[in-house]
């Protein structure tokens, strides 16, 4: 605790709902959860493997 | 309306994938909207995550600045950022930016890579 706690700013409840039903939110989240599925789908631990996917038999 | 709950379980099907600690939606200045960590968890990642992509941000337009005032065109914008992805040893976290929102996707690879059929 000694750094403090993280300061972010915040909204309302109220702001968050029509953020949340706005068509500009609506479609940031299509295209971005869209990226986001796919990056987790090719996603491998780097730390261990770095021969970008080597065939492993199933 | 129908948007929000689909928002919601995309949200939780994120989530809910192996490897995934959670997820997070912020204003681009990070203030958060939708989020599966706790409170406290929610805000350290808002806090930092934010600004990184705001430098990040700013770097490619100013690489993108210089490099059209070589070939200046009329019609192209300015360079945007669609993507980041930070490894580190522990986590990785997958940021996908827009003008005004984030997407803040938190796993730790190494549960992923064991039973991936």
């Amino acid at each position: 605790a000694a750094a403090g706690q993280p300061i972010v700013p915040q909204l309302s409840e109220d702001d968050r709902s029509a953020i949340v039903k706005s068509d500009r939110f609506l479609q940031f989240f299509d295209r971005s959860s869209r990226l986001v599925e796919r990056a987790l789908n090719d996603s491998y631990d780097v730390t261990v493997d770095y021969s970008g996917g080597a065939q492993t038999d199933s | 309306m129908a948007g929000a709950t689909e928002v919601q379980q995309t949200l939780q099907r994120i989530a809910a994938r192996k490897g995934v600690l959670g997820v997070i939606i912020t204003t681009f200045e990070g203030a958060p909207i939708m989020s599966t960590f706790d409170d406290e968890r929610t805000a350290l990642y808002a806090s930092k995550v934010a600004p990184l992509v705001q430098t990040s941000r700013a770097a490619l337009q100013d690489l993108d600045a210089q490099a059209s005032q070589r070939d200046r065109c009329c019609c192209c914008d300015l360079n945007d950022l669609t993507f980041l992805r930070l490894w580190s040893k522990k986590h990785e976290i997958i940021i996908a930016p827009d003008r005004d929102f984030l997407l803040v996707t938190v796993q730790d690879p190494s549960s992923n890579t064991a039973g991936n059929a």
